[in-house]
């Protein structure tokens, strides 16, 4: 009798620690659409945030049938993450380490317009950047360029 | 003897339910497996230290196109599919190569390059959010991360070490050899077969999810493919034959059911924020 | 007569040599090896995807997760062999039990595997088997042979070392989707040192006196071939045959007695002394496992198999039965549980020949508890063994004793990803 109390109680702990990580995902894109059906250009339910939490109720090809608050709907795979997804991660701060040839040219305006930076460009050469020629002053002006999260919403309205 | 007949009943219910919610390819795969796949903020810094340094030689290749008002436009497409990418851990940023060839470009970490050639085979806003879509297709496989082995720990990582607390001498021979092989992969030998078709087949889905007409990425193709000539030397050789990719872009469509009278291409706007300066 | 002094001599001077020998030679589980497998009661034939299937079925490393692996497997083992009774105090008529202590620290298992052209590449060291004894043991007032002549004091001395090494390469392919095949080539030495010695001093003063040594070296090969098949989702079938070849053995022994001179006629300075030597070939048998793993889900294992090991000339056929379980409570802990049956390789004990070889069959119960990082996984384990049976531990006597034996391992396994 013991014996089987014991098995039982194991084999209950295993019940349970196997339906402990029940299917949960999160949202790992800015964005998510949930579709009404599994199927990319079905009609879009609502628009789920990064970092949402939401129940996986089934799984079909590419797609998994999920439940957010109370409503049901179909979110593409590509999208969610098992695991809470990261926040966005920047290295600004470690740029001048890889330039310090730039830093005897900052006595310059530091607003360097697109055209004069092609300019200057060429003759950075002597950077010895191994087989190929390394802009980095033109790295600089693309990294500078800043789009809001308020101008990317608007843009996505015009494409509904 | 009925209590252990319901025990193996209620156990084999769970354990029948218990699943992993995304599945894995590999059944023999563990949980802690997925501690693996995690990248760390780490990782994508390495990644990104090492995406800007390729960004950078790509630029030094052909020089910025320096119009800003098409770099602005440029980046709100792009900007606008990347939001559905599933990779927010990254900033996009995306820009014009100054030059005639027809290609497009990308580096880890988010940077992205359209050739000035290439825009103007476009005719469309959803073709140029096809090209884009792509590239980002391989920044979010991540394919040259996982060819190289950009990581924080393990793998080649001393010399990323170094580069996120050193100085400039330490920018070891080990990352150069490594920022030379991904040029190489951009500009000589081209990504593997598997990953092209894969980025088409992301390129879709961000069109698709976005709002964008998905189709436009083949009137693109089946317009390049008329070209030839020097313009599109790098392009040749380093993706697979056109027919193939259009092929496979039209059977990824009809399996999935995607539809393609849905989709917004937005001519004018294309015309009027891009294509009048560009061409 | 001089049959019967013959009988006398080797009566006690093997009085606990004869009917025993190290725990090794009559079981083929003693020390399961490796971390998740050992830990999963070595029910690991159908799953091996890491360096320590080098060991179990060598098909199964081409399915190890992530490009580099390695293993390592320290183990403390305990163990105890108690023989039951043997010895009776002649005055107070209280039976003494007989015990073997054997304890070892032992490197158990150390694996990598990489990839290498269109397979994987694996190279292990293993330790499946060691022994080590050291112990001195003083009986008083125990009754002999001799009626009227009891012994007063008993002195045993053991010094026992057995190691068995394995080491070598193996090689798997994935044959076609689902199949794969794998081989491990190890080379094997073995190593025994026993040194016995044994003092009686009989109630009238006459003593007897015994040392025993044994020794013996060999090398040989184990060959493991093994095949994995996946006939449908998360079910995993494996199957292994090897087999150990000697091909190099030196043995040794050397007995050096002196006995009652009342009984033996011996005069003041006789000694028996008797030395052999000899290359004759151990013959192993061969091993054939089968096994079966259910990957219900990322966090959910169930494995068991079967291993039959074929009769030789020293040894019976020998079934074994293995399962085990594992269980991922969350991304970083895993915990695993498992049973496995070691049985003998003798036959049974009967209550009516003498000097038959004891016959105990062994049952375990292993578990673990694993915490991943990133690179690493760190395991602790426990392994206990138990069993009781049956020992002729006095020779030419028909009386046969119980036999308790127990075995308690414990220790750090890890794993690497790199």
């Amino acid at each position: 009798m013991k014996t089987k109390k014991i098995l039982l109680a194991i084999l209950v702990s295993l019940f349970i620690s196997s339906t402990v990580h029940a299917k949960a995902v999160w949202v790992k894109s800015v964005k998510a659409p949930v579709l009404e059906a599994p199927r990319l250009g079905s009609k879009v339910l609502f628009y789920l945030k990064k970092g949402e939490k939401i129940n996986v109720l089934s799984e079909k090809g590419f797609w998994l049938k999920i439940d957010y608050n109370n409503k049901t709907g179909w979110i593409y795979k590509m999208l969610v993450s098992n695991s809470r997804p990261m926040s966005k991660v920047t290295v600004i701060e470690k740029m001048s380490e890889t330039e310090p040839a730039v830093k005897a040219r900052r006595r310059a305006s530091a607003n360097i317009s697109a055209a004069a930076a092609r300019g200057l460009v060429r003759e950075y050469r002597r950077r010895s950047s191994g087989k190929y020629f390394a802009d980095y002053k033109a790295l600089k002006i693309v990294e500078n360029i800043n789009i809001t999260q308020e101008e990317v919403e608007k843009f996505l309205n015009t494409l509904r | 003897m009925k209590r252990l007949f319901l025990v193996l009943v209620v156990m084999g219910f769970a354990v029948f339910n218990s699943v992993s919610a995304l599945g894995s390819e590999n059944f023999r795969q563990r949980m802690h497996t997925k501690l693996w796949m995690q990248r760390t903020e780490e990782d994508t810094k390495a990644e990104i230290l090492f995406g800007r340094e390729v960004a950078a030689r790509i630029l030094g290749m052909y020089g910025l196109y320096g119009n800003n008002r098409v770099l602005r436009y440029v980046n709100l497409v792009g900007d606008a599919v990347a939001v559905f990418s599933g990779r927010s851990d990254i900033d996009f940023k995306f820009a014009v190569l100054d030059t005639d060839s027809i290609n497009a470009y990308s580096a880890p970490g988010g940077y992205v390059f359209v050739t000035k050639g290439a825009i103007e085979v476009m005719d469309d806003e959803a073709e140029l959010a096809a090209v884009l879509a792509h590239e980002i297709g391989h920044v979010v496989n991540m394919d040259i991360v996982r060819e190289l082995g950009i990581k924080a720990k393990g793998g080649v990582s001393a010399g990323f070490a170094k580069i996120m607390g050193g100085t400039r001498e330490s920018i070891g021979v080990a990352m150069k050899q490594l920022v030379d092989k991904a040029i190489q992969i951009l500009f000589e030998t081209g990504y593997k077969r598997e990953d092209e078709f894969k980025a088409d087949q992301t390129a879709v889905v961000l069109l698709a999810l976005s709002g964008y007409d998905p189709t436009a990425i083949i009137r693109y193709l089946k317009k390049v493919s008329k070209i030839s000539g020097s313009k599109t030397e790098i392009l040749d050789k380093t993706h697979p034959p056109f027919e193939e990719r259009i092929k496979r872009i039209e059977i990824f469509i009809k399996e999935n059911g995607i539809a393609t009278d849905k989709g917004v291409k937005m001519k004018e706007r294309f015309r009027k924020e891009c294509l009048k300066y560009v061409r | 007569m001089k049959v019967l002094y013959k009988i006398l001599i080797f009566v006690l001077f093997v009085f606990f040599y004869m009917g025993f020998s190290l725990a090794d030679e009559y079981h083929y589980e003693n020390i399961l090896v490796g971390g998740r497998a050992a830990d999963m009661g070595g029910a690991y034939v159908a799953i091996s995807d890491d360096p320590v299937g080098c060991y179990y079925n060598p098909a199964g490393i081409v399915y190890s997760m992530g490009t580099n692996l390695s293993v390592s497997a320290n183990v403390y083992n305990f163990s105890v062999k108690k023989y039951k009774s043997v010895l009776t105090n002649y005055k107070t008529g209280e039976r003494y039990d007989w015990t073997l202590f054997s304890t070892k620290l032992i490197p158990n298992f150390f694996g990598i595997v990489v990839p290498f052209g269109p397979g994987k590449l694996g190279f292990s060291t293993a330790v499946p088997d060691s022994t080590f004894r050291d112990q001195h043991q003083t009986f008083y007032d125990i009754k002999s042979v001799y009626v009227s002549n009891p012994i007063a004091r008993y002195i045993i001395d053991i010094y026992d070392v057995d190691n068995m090494y394995l080491a070598g390469p193996s090689y798997a392919l994935e044959i076609k989707e689902g199949l794969a095949v794998g081989l491990t080539l190890y080379g094997y030495y073995r190593d025994r040192d026993i040194i016995r010695n044994h003092l009686l001093t009989l109630k009238d003063g006459q003593f007897e006196w015994s040392n025993f040594r044994e020794s013996f070296t060999e090398l040989g090969l184990k060959p493991i071939l093994g095949f994995m098949l996946s006939p449908l989702d998360r079910v995993s079938l494996g199957l292994t045959f090897s087999r150990m070849f000697t091909v190099y053995r030196s043995y040794s022994s050397q007995t050096i007695y002196r006995g009652p001179s009342v009984y033996m006629n011996y005069g003041l300075n006789d000694i028996y002394y008797e030395y052999s030597e000899s290359s004759d070939k151990e013959e192993y048998p061969y091993k054939i496992a089968a096994g079966i793993a259910l990957f219900l889900s990322e966090s959910l294992l169930f494995a068991g198999d079967i291993s039959y090991y074929t009769k030789t000339d020293r040894a019976e056929a020998v079934f074994n039965i293995f399962a085990g379980c594992e269980v991922y409570l969350s991304e970083k802990i895993a915990v695993r549980l498992g049973f496995y049956t070691d049985n003998a390789n003798t036959p049974d004990v009967s209550g009516s020949s003498v000097n038959q070889k004891e016959h105990v069959d062994l049952y375990g119960v292993t578990g673990s508890v694993s915490y991943f990082t990133r690179t690493s996984g760190t395991t602790l384990f426990f392994r206990y063994q138990y069993g009781v049976g049956e020992a002729q531990i006095i020779t030419g006597s028909t009386a046969v004793q119980d036999l308790e034996m127990q075995s308690l391992s414990v220790g750090i396994s890890t794993i690497y990803y790199y």
